[in-house]
């Protein structure tokens, strides 16, 4: 498969096998630039595998996997580096450094980058932070913010270097409904406000009509659905149908 | 038999696995070293970590290993007429053995622990992951500065506490036991050379590359949550001190022919 410039990412063959489960058996998907992805699925069908995938945090058995046309399937952790700067990774739960403060976190990457000038690195923090809603917060330490918070100082620390892709784990798992749409209407607005790619990794099906463009249903390490939110509700596969309408089968209980 | 010869066998497997992944890791340290930028500000955070930090367990070991060593050697040589030799036998085994091996373990408690929980619980945190997701290497950011802080800090936690364990025994033989202090003197300062002091900062440079690579390659290779993260500081503790002990053993061998004891 060629690269295409529409493609932000193109995944061809993609295998990964831990300890005795097939955890994905062989991904084809493609993510067009500036397109709201969002991968659904049951627990442990593989979507934070190939999330994981997707920011070169775990490393395929097969297949070719290429961020902005460059293949980073097999590469080393450091030839990973290029890649991962054009990446953006919202974690569950945030990931924060414990032992920094909110400003101090969300600075983080910009030092990274070689950014000394303590005045600009504070500019960009504070867009970051306030783009998010916590720009009366960056004093505070992660500890002292509820789940809420810590999801957007993450996704704050995710969009400060201003990356091409953002990737986002569960962005509204443990929320409850009015902080999950706060976060559904954040995804929206910072890829509007940013121009990002986003790939969204979400059992929450109310996002999903929220923020994709198009939507991959995982199932058995297997892509099952692949169209719009529209084509998903009129989809006529029943394992599909009760994950959206979230009915449990008889042999679920 | 078979059993029992398989057995044998994974252990020897796991055992040379196990030493691959250190060396492993200790050649991504030094490339890290010579090809990357050092994070002199994270070195120098753990240099007061390590250094302020340990000061409590090293001057306690130091002077009481010296004290119990100092007052153990009087009597038995008090019996023998060799008592004003006792300075020359504290100061050798303080400088040689005892100072770097007790101090070493002690450290690997304190200083090994609390690297194997610290990076075991970023890990189980993703806090790891977050790191390598912002394109930053963990060996780069984790290992390397901690590795720099405990090479520069654990020959000179060792000096201080050969020092400690050398003053205190001064105090059980010349102050408690009355032992004329010229002759304690005399001999110690004709027995001791700076070759044994640096014979035991030599030691303590490798034990502090032994703590900190068993350290946080436990830390890094934490799995499953707390449980792992409990596991992976006990073993920390475990390999590190075994480590110290044998290979102490093998640096006692080789630096002999460097800095032989003095006649």
């Amino acid at each position: 498969m060629s690269a295409t410039p529409d493609n932000f990412i193109e995944i061809s063959g993609l295998r990964k096998r831990l300890g005795n489960n097939d955890v994905l058996q062989g991904i084809d998907l493609q993510v067009k630039r500036g397109e709201s992805f969002v991968i659904i699925g049951g627990s442990g069908q593989g979507k934070s595998v190939l999330l994981k995938h997707l920011a070169g945090l775990m490393a395929p058995d097969a297949g070719s996997l290429k961020i902005d046309g460059e293949e980073i399937a097999g590469l080393s952790e450091r030839k990973l580096a290029n890649a991962r700067r054009k990446l953006g990774l919202l974690f569950q739960d945030g990931a924060l450094f414990g032992s920094l403060s909110v400003w101090e976190n969300v600075a983080f990457p910009i030092f990274e980058t070689g950014i000394k000038d303590l005045q600009k690195v504070d500019a960009l923090v504070m867009e970051a932070l306030e783009a998010v809603g916590l720009g009366a917060h960056g004093d505070k330490l992660p500890g002292d913010l509820s789940g809420g918070m810590r999801k957007r100082a993450g996704l704050a620390r995710a969009i400060v270097t201003k990356p091409q892709c953002i990737l986002y784990d569960e962005p509204t798992s443990g929320l409850d409904p009015v902080l999950s749409d706060a976060i559904d209407r954040l995804t929206v607005k910072i890829q509007q406000q940013y121009h990002t790619t986003a790939v969204i990794v979400t059992h929450n099906m109310k996002s999903v009509f929220t923020v994709a463009d198009r939507v991959a249903f995982l199932r058995q390490g297997k892509i099952a659905f692949l169209g719009t939110p529209e084509e998903l509700k009129q989809s006529q596969d029943q394992s599909l149908h009760d994950f959206v309408e979230g009915h449990s089968a008889e042999q679920d209980l | 038999m078979a059993t029992f010869l398989q057995y044998i066998g994974r252990l020897v497997i796991g055992f040379c696995s196990y030493l691959g992944a250190l060396a492993g890791l200790a050649s991504d340290a030094v490339v890290s070293m010579i090809r990357y930028p050092i994070r002199w500000r994270l070195v120098g955070q753990q240099i007061l970590a390590i250094g302020f930090g340990s000061q409590l367990v090293v001057i306690v070991t130091g002077a009481f290993t010296g004290a119990v060593f100092a007052a153990q050697v009087y009597l038995k040589f008090n019996e023998l007429g060799l008592s004003s030799s006792v300075g020359t036998l504290v100061s050798l085994a303080m400088c040689r053995e005892l100072g770097p091996v007790l101090t070493a373990v002690m450290l690997t408690g304190r200083v090994g622990a609390g690297m194997a929980a610290e990076i075991g619980t970023m890990k189980v945190t993703e806090q790891v992951d977050a790191l390598r997701a912002m394109a930053v290497n963990p060996v780069d950011y984790l290992v390397t500065p901690r590795l720099l802080a405990m090479v520069i800090s654990v020959p000179l936690l060792i000096a201080e506490s050969i020092t400690f364990g050398i003053l205190a025994s001064y105090l059980i033989v010349v102050k408690l036991y009355k032992i004329e202090w010229a002759f304690y003197n005399r001999q110690l300062v004709d027995h001791t050379e700076m070759g044994d002091m640096l014979f035991g900062m030599t030691k303590g440079f490798v034990f502090g590359v032994c703590i900190v690579l068993i350290s946080c390659h436990q830390g890094l290779n934490v799995r499953g949550g707390s449980l792992g993260v409990g596991r992976a500081t006990n073993a920390a503790v475990v390999f590190s001190s075994l480590a110290i002990l044998v290979v102490n053993f093998f640096l006692t061998l080789g630096l002999n022919y460097i800095w032989p004891i003095s006649n």
